[in-house]
């Protein structure tokens, strides 16, 4: 059954809210949730290359905040609550608004929200770089910025369901399914994570079990849904084709949101055995859904003539596949000898971040380029050509510098003849890729804040032939 | 599918799903785990640490010493850790009773050291260690932690806990460094971890088997990792 975009029976536009009417609504609660997810991811690039360059130069960190026990996790954390976690909460109200055709709901509440989150994430990791670090890998914050990180994403949530439930088009698109979705697991994620770990006295031994649920959750079942959302949305829209088949959009949202809250558990034997073996036959079958998702997908875009262009095609273009590419990886490292060969190594964290990095940032990065226009009332012009051809660059290098050099890294702990420090040190080379991994994407973001600036500059000051205004615009 | 609270009581289900069997059910297991003694050393386990380890284990988690170092020796039979002299069983989660927020880690920047505190007892190599890491191993990729430490005049006979540097590292004449007792406490939580106790369901290598003090199978299921822990006779 057909679905699209544009004007199918089942999706009517009769009575709906035009879309500048829409997008103006929510414009700067909107904005100032891009804005900060640029500029943390800045912050992030800036703190991931200090921890790559503190690999290999570790006497640079003779000062406490410097060490890469510090730093590191404040890179990890910005990249995900701060760049990812805003431009999802942007994408995805955005993607409500639109599809849904209605004003957003709560916007200044929204604003308000937008603002104490990212506060809390500020002194959240001030204070990982003071020395108040769990140490769970992305929950090393304390207890009160995360409560404070808890409460006030509340509003976004609210704020998605009240849009959506006064929507003007009646029928639901399959991106709405997946950002809602999004928009329900990760309170609760985060409730259970601060209930279990900071405030309830349980034992401590359901710590790690309770983390790596939650840190699987919050990739698998709040990033990577609104992900998957924003490609179902644009892969139509982009192409100006109808989405291929509904029902196989509806069999990969149910499998995979009954799968994804299952896996990430390590391969290792510190929790029971059924762990991992749960997690790796997850692991397995979230190739269902992937392969439902990418099929509707490709048979939406077979046979087009004329490709789309532009930054956002590209992108969602990348990212859908890369996100078949993370799937297949998982599954394959999920179980098994593989499993135990490349646990502890590099490989652990180049799988995460080809999912964060690659699958979730380009689809969001994508959102963005699509959607500031439209608020802003002003084209980006060339100047974001080059943030996306650097974040590609620098993504894809930083992805292939930790799979590579986790290969060797896997191949060297293994063998139990090889001395440590010499395994460690074959891996530099692919550290030093790393370094200047983030460093290419300190300078696309960089210049991602830049072309932001201009575009608001354009918005505000510029002259009229700068602007393309969006009045009579109807998609 | 436009069924909005269809759409939410089934995310809401799946969700559960997941919550009940990863989160609930270890809550419901776990808690039920108790200390048990071995009848033939009178050893507990699990077992708290030192007051003085414990608090070490804060400064342990706030250096972030698990985004290199793992605590997780895995078993002889999937994997070489033994070999590498990391261990002679698995870890398993008794070995975290009393750890709120184990610092297990997951990337192997740097050795393992669940077993740490029976490869190296030697409190001043520790210190020397986190002073320098490369004064006690070669070309160590280790941060240097000097605000560890502290550098002060030489009072009466001196420190007795004061670091025995020497060449370029020597402090100035009549000047001693000395851990502070923040160094003192990491080194204790690091002298504590052993997983090493002998329970059922981690045995150790097999080439070790014999003669080893430590391999006497424990006459009680000391803490099973699963509802047969619930079970245990022993309780204390």
């Amino acid at each position: 059954m057909a679905l699209t975009t544009e004007t199918p029976a089942r999706y009517s536009l009769e009575g709906a809210l035009p879309a500048l009417t829409v997008e103006q609504s929510a414009r700067v609660p909107l904005l100032l949730l891009v804005a900060s997810a640029l500029k943390w991811f800045a912050i992030s690039a800036l703190f991931g290359t200090l921890a790559f360059a503190s690999l290999h130069a570790p006497g640079m960190g003779k000062l406490p905040f410097l060490t890469y026990g510090r730093v590191q996790p404040v890179f990890v954390d910005a990249l995900v609550y701060g760049f990812l976690t805003n431009a999802a909460i942007a994408a995805g109200l955005y993607l409500i608004c639109r599809l849904g055709r209605n004003t957003l709901a709560l916007p200044s509440l929204v604003t308000v929200a937008t603002l104490f989150y990212n506060i809390a994430l500020t002194v959240a990791l001030v204070l990982i770089l003071a020395g108040y670090n769990s140490s769970q890998q992305l929950f090393e914050f304390p207890k009160g910025p995360a409560i404070a990180m808890f409460i006030s994403f509340l509003p976004f949530a609210l704020s998605a369901f009240l849009t959506n439930a006064r929507r003007t088009v009646a029928e639901m698109y399959p991106t709405q399914w997946f950002v809602l979705a999004g928009f329900i697991c990760f309170p609760w994620l985060l409730s259970t994570a601060i209930w279990m770990i900071h405030l309830n006295n349980v034992t401590p031994m359901v710590h790690p079990s309770v983390h790596q649920w939650y840190a699987n959750g919050v990739v698998a079942l709040w990033l990577v849904p609104v992900a998957l959302g924003a490609i179902y949305y644009f892969t139509p829209k982009l192409s100006g084709r109808t989405l291929h088949s509904s029902g196989l959009a509806a069999f990969g949202f149910w499998t995979y949101i009954f799968f994804a809250g299952f896996g990430g558990f390590q391969f290792t034997s510190v929790l029971p055995r059924w762990y991992p073996a749960v997690s790796a036959a997850v692991a397995v079958l979230l190739l269902i859904p992937a392969a439902s998702n990418f099929l509707n997908w490709q048979r939406t875009i077979t046979g087009l003539k004329n490709r789309p262009e532009g930054q956002t095609w590209h992108l969602i273009r990348v990212s859908s596949v890369l996100y078949v590419i993370a799937t297949v990886l998982a599954a394959l490292t999920a179980a098994g000898n593989t499993a135990n060969f490349f646990a502890f190594t590099f490989v652990v964290p180049g799988l995460f971040f080809l999912t964060t990095l690659g699958v979730v940032g380009f689809a969001l990065l994508a959102t963005i380029y699509y959607m500031v226009p439209r608020l802003t009332g002003c084209d980006w012009g060339k100047s974001i050509v080059l943030q996306r051809r650097l974040t590609i660059f620098g993504s894809m290098l930083l992805i292939l510098a930790l799979l590579i050099g986790g290969l060797r890294h896997a191949g060297g702990l293994n063998d139990p003849g090889k001395d440590f420090m010499s395994v460690l040190r074959s891996t530099f080379p692919f550290v030093g890729m790393g370094t200047v991994a983030m460093l290419v994407l300190l300078v696309s973001q960089l210049a991602g804040i830049g072309a932001l600036m201009r575009n608001f500059y354009g918005c505000c000051c510029g002259s009229a032939n700068d602007r393309t205004r969006t009045a009579g615009r109807t998609h | 599918m436009s069924n909005t609270p269809l759409i939410f009581l089934g995310v809401l289900a799946a969700f559960l799903w997941s919550w009940v069997t990863m989160v609930y059910a270890p809550y419901r297991d776990f808690s039920k785990i108790q200390p048990a003694v071995y009848p033939q050393t009178g050893e507990v386990f699990p077992n708290k640490r030192p007051g003085y380890a414990s608090q070490g284990r804060e400064i342990y988690q706030e250096e972030g010493c698990a985004t290199c170092h793992t605590l997780q020796n895995r078993s002889p039979q999937i994997a070489n850790d033994s070999k590498r002299g990391w261990g002679n069983r698995h870890t398993v989660i008794q070995d975290f009773a009393f750890d709120p927020q184990p610092p297990i880690g997951s990337v192997r920047i740097g050795p393992d050291l669940a077993n740490i505190g029976v490869r190296r007892t030697d409190r001043q190599w520790h210190l020397l260690h986190l002073y320098n890491p490369k004064l006690t191993v070669e070309n160590s990729t280790m941060p240097q932690y000097p605000y560890l430490f502290e550098t002060r005049q030489i009072r009466g006979g001196g420190s007795t806990n004061a670091l025995k540097l020497t060449g370029s590292l020597a402090p100035a004449a009549g000047h001693e460094v000395v851990p502070t007792q923040r160094a003192q406490l990491l080194v204790s939580y690091l002298l504590s971890l052993k997983a090493n106790a002998p329970i059922y369901e981690a045995p150790p290598a097999p080439e070790k088997k014999a003669g080893n003090a430590t391999n006497n199978p424990a006459a009680t299921n000391a803490a099973g990792t699963n509802a047969g822990a619930a079970t245990n006779q022993n309780a204390q």
